[in-house]
């Protein structure tokens, strides 16, 4: 029986992991040399690795990836019509919110999977109620 | 310490023996201490050898993500 996922991963613990100029830096640092079971979405794997292109270039997007596929014990859900009618309702029940698709997709595998904390310094993820790390 | 063989290409081989010599240390330890530099800590996941892998500076990245991904709203 698979392991139930504890934590929720964003794009921001992941940059604040991997950005030490982050001020979240130590703490992700930390959490991440001893994860408990997480889980992402496939839009935030896309987003990071938009980061890297955008702040960076082509061969540290592909290192960002490379590190996702070396950790461990991250299950990454992936982005189909299903999750596009969940992830919109989201949207429109925060109109009055810049959320982005991948913000409400975090919300929306938060509650599937009821997951109960979420490793983010945006405050988005925290809209639902679930807390953030930080 | 386990013996292997290394094939390097003649402008690496030269590099990494000039270095080596403004080392002090032979062309064998320079390439064991490349490869420990590029290895986790012990102990440690394979994925903390990218932590803090980059340094932009701003101690409010992982906070302005959207406007390095999606643009500045004019």
């Amino acid at each position: 029986m698979a392991k139930k996922t504890e934590c929720y991963v964003d794009t921001s613990a992941f940059i604040a992991f991997l950005d030490r100029s982050d001020s979240f830096h130590a703490l992700f640092r930390r959490l991440f040399s001893a994860p408990p079971s997480l889980s992402t979405s496939s839009l935030v794997v896309a987003e990071g690795h938009g980061w890297f292109l955008r702040r960076y270039d082509r061969n540290r997007a592909i290192q960002f990836l490379a590190f996702i596929n070396a950790l461990q014990g991250l299950t990454i859900r992936g982005f189909d019509a299903s999750e596009l009618a969940k992830t919109g309702r989201i949207v429109k029940k925060f109109a009055d919110q810049n959320l982005t698709l991948t913000d409400a997709h975090g919300l929306a595998i938060m509650r599937d999977l009821q997951i109960g904390c979420c490793w983010s310094t945006d405050r988005h993820l925290g809209m639902d109620g679930v807390p953030l790390v930080i | 310490m386990i013996r292997t063989q290394v094939s390097l290409d003649e402008h690496e081989y030269a590099v990494a023996k000039t270095e080596a010599q403004s080392l002090g240390i032979s062309v064998a330890e320079f390439v064991r201490r490349a490869i420990r530099e590029a290895l986790p800590p012990r102990g440690e996941g394979r994925w903390m050898k990218f932590a803090g892998f980059v340094e932009t500076g701003n101690s409010r990245s992982s906070q302005t993500i959207d406007e390095i991904v999606y643009g500045q709203k004019d």
